[in-house]
């Protein structure tokens, strides 16, 4: 722990200079109330202002450090300064990934504390209103750590000039596709509740950056534990478990899509009590206010007019 | 260890030791995969193969204890550029179980190089400078330098090995140094290593080493076929042998007082003489490649 806080320190410590940057980026919506179109609803163009502002640097910041933190160190041969030093790869890897966090989070915190200081708790509220962003504070973590990650992975694939680069490509594209398809299948036989994603996309976009999340994080631990200094390594470790973690995964939603589309007629009878099998072809009767009839492999519903079977 | 795509291995079976409180310099051509055994070394790479160990354990899964007890100045200076040298001591203190800020801040002085200035913004010869202070600080059993010289001038090179020098006789620290520096490393080397090709080829005491090693200059009054040069000093190991206008010059590398007795009894040997070599004469002998015409039948 007290490895990954020295990391972190310093990696704040060399970035110091971008938190009064963000201070002084954070009072210029203070003098919106001085431009004669805002003075109307100054209140409301200050707080739209001061969340855009922090909003962008929630955005920017992950993107540029995400892209630079370790890239830049393996690719310039500094990372030897730390793996020269008694400290284990796990603390440079999170030391590093924690300094960038806090880096971002206190600038878009500083961005904002003007207007705070001045409007107090009900700076947000009009905006918030406004943009319907409630802005819970953990998925935006999650989003600055997602976008952290992403930068990282892309900028390592792009910059450690391996040849692993083919194979990211080739397998990016294939991992896409074939997530879309399983997911596709899922949401369409409904499993697990998936319908209900489907009415809000929400919840399956927090699965499945929860997920994304966990690889990054895996892949770029193992990156920075096994690669070390060796930019070849490194490329290597990451794409090995990035893709690894990724085929897991794609093979457990491919699992789950396979069965669920893999329900028979004859699967649902047993366990549905009112439920009548077709004596022919793959359909089942479900009795309701009206007669609906479903083939699972599909999702494809069809309401019987006149009550007829 | 081997890169990718490149056939002939870049090391190969290498094994070595460095005695407590010696100094061993690893010499060899550029490409000869020097910094490539540091690195394995320090647990920065992993070989191709086999393993590397340091104080008798392996350095790639023991890295981090292991650099409790290790200094380390790299070839190129890794430190982070924004920061200066007082900040990087400060972050050092936070890592090392002991750590001498004082000695840094005395070095520094004594080196004339200014602690608040960021690192990156130092000479080659400062950074190198400052490199060594951090190095020196944890108090290390062991100290590896990769051609830490590489690019200073003289006084900055003078510098740098009188500190050394002057740490070593403080504290006997054992020092592993990779060096083009040849005249520096003759100084204070105590055992002296050449890699060529992937393989170490030669690994001895610096004393022995200059002991065995001599140029010898002498006429042959027999010899009257240009051909047949050099056939008398079968009994000296050979490793370079040249015809000159007025005679012949080798390096030998099986000199004895007693054998060039001999030789200067042989018949038609005139006006012999043996001179001693320095480490750089004799690296050169060792690992350059001698022209063809140069090169002889011994």
């Amino acid at each position: 722990m007290k490895g990954i806080l020295a990391v972190a320190a310093r990696e704040i410590a060399e970035r110091k200079l971008l938190f009064p940057g963000a201070l002084v980026a954070g009072l210029i919506p203070l003098g919106f109330p001085l431009l004669p179109v805002l003075r109307g609803n100054a209140r409301d163009a200050r707080s739209a202002a001061v969340l855009l502002l922090a909003i962008t640097i929630s955005v920017a910041f992950p993107l540029v450090l995400g892209a630079t933190i370790f890239v830049s160190d393996i690719a310039q041969k500094r990372l030897g300064f730390y793996f020269s030093r008694p400290l284990p790869g796990i603390s440079i890897w999170a030391g590093k990934l924690l300094g960038a966090l806090l880096i971002t989070l206190g600038c878009a915190f500083l961005a904002a504390a003007p207007v705070l200081f001045l409007d107090g708790k009900s700076a947000f509220s009009a905006a918030s209103v406004a943009l319907d962003t409630p802005g819970p504070l953990v998925p935006a973590l999650l989003g600055i750590l997602l976008l952290l990650l992403l930068a990282h992975v892309v900028a390592s694939m792009a910059r450690l000039r391996s040849a692993w680069v083919v194979l990211d490509f080739f397998l990016a594209v294939l991992f896409a596709v074939a997530i879309t398809l399983c997911i596709r299948r899922l949401l369409l036989t409904g499993l697990w509740g998936l319908e209900e994603m489907r009415q809000s996309p929400e919840r399956l976009f927090s699965w499945l950056t929860a997920a994304l999340i966990v690889i990054f994080l895996a892949a770029s631990c193992v990156q920075v534990v096994d690669g070390r200094t060796d930019a070849r390594r490194s490329h290597g470790a990451l794409s090995a478990t990035l893709w690894g973690l990724t085929a897991i995964f794609t093979a457990v939603l491919g699992g789950l899509a396979w069965r669920a589309g893999s329900a028979r007629a004859a699967d649902l009878a047993p366990v549905e009590p009112g439920v009548l099998m077709a004596p022919r072809g793959p359909w089942v009767a479900v009795p309701s206010g009206a007669f609906v009839r479903l083939d699972p492999a599909t999702g494809r519903q069809e309401v019987l007019l006149g009550g007829r079977r | 260890m081997r890169y990718p795509g490149v056939l002939p291995p870049t090391l190969e079976e290498i094994s070595l030791s460095v005695p407590p409180g010696s100094v061993y310099a690893l010499l060899g051509r550029n490409g000869a995969g020097k910094s490539s055994l540091v690195r394995c070394l320090l647990g920065q790479q992993k070989p191709t193969s086999g393993s590397c160990a340091l104080f008798g354990e392996d350095v790639w899964k023991n890295r981090a204890r292991l650099m409790e007890k290790v200094g380390v100045v790299p070839e190129d200076p890794d430190a982070p550029p924004a920061m200066n040298a007082r900040q990087l001591s400060a972050f050092c203190a936070k890592v090392y179980p002991a750590w001498d800020a004082a000695s840094v801040e005395a070095r520094l002085a004594r080196f004339g190089v200014p602690a608040a200035v960021p690192f990156g913004s130092l000479s080659k010869g400062q950074k190198a400078l400052v490199s060594l202070s951090l190095a020196l600080a944890s108090s290390p059993d062991l100290l590896v330098l990769d051609d830490p010289t590489l690019g200073l001038e003289a006084v900055a090179r003078a510098a740098f090995f009188d500190e050394l020098v002057g740490e070593l006789a403080d504290r006997g620290t054992s020092v592993f140094l990779t060096s083009h520096d040849l005249g520096g490393v003759e100084k204070m080397a105590d055992r002296v290593g050449i890699l060529k090709g992937g393989n170490l080829v030669l690994d001895e005491t610096l004393e022995s080493l200059k002991a065995r090693f001599r140029r010898l200059r002498y006429g042959n009054e027999a010899m009257d076929d240009a051909s047949s040069y050099g056939q008398e000093l079968s009994a000296f190991d050979a490793v370079k042998v040249k015809v000159r206008g007025w005679g012949i010059e080798a390096v030998v590398s099986n000199f004895g007082d007693e054998s060039f007795a001999r030789f200067c009894a042989l018949e038609g040997v005139v006006d012999a003489e043996a001179s001693a070599l320095s480490l750089e004469e004799i690296f050169v002998a060792v690992v350059g490649e001698a022209s063809p015409a140069a090169r002889g039948n011994p």
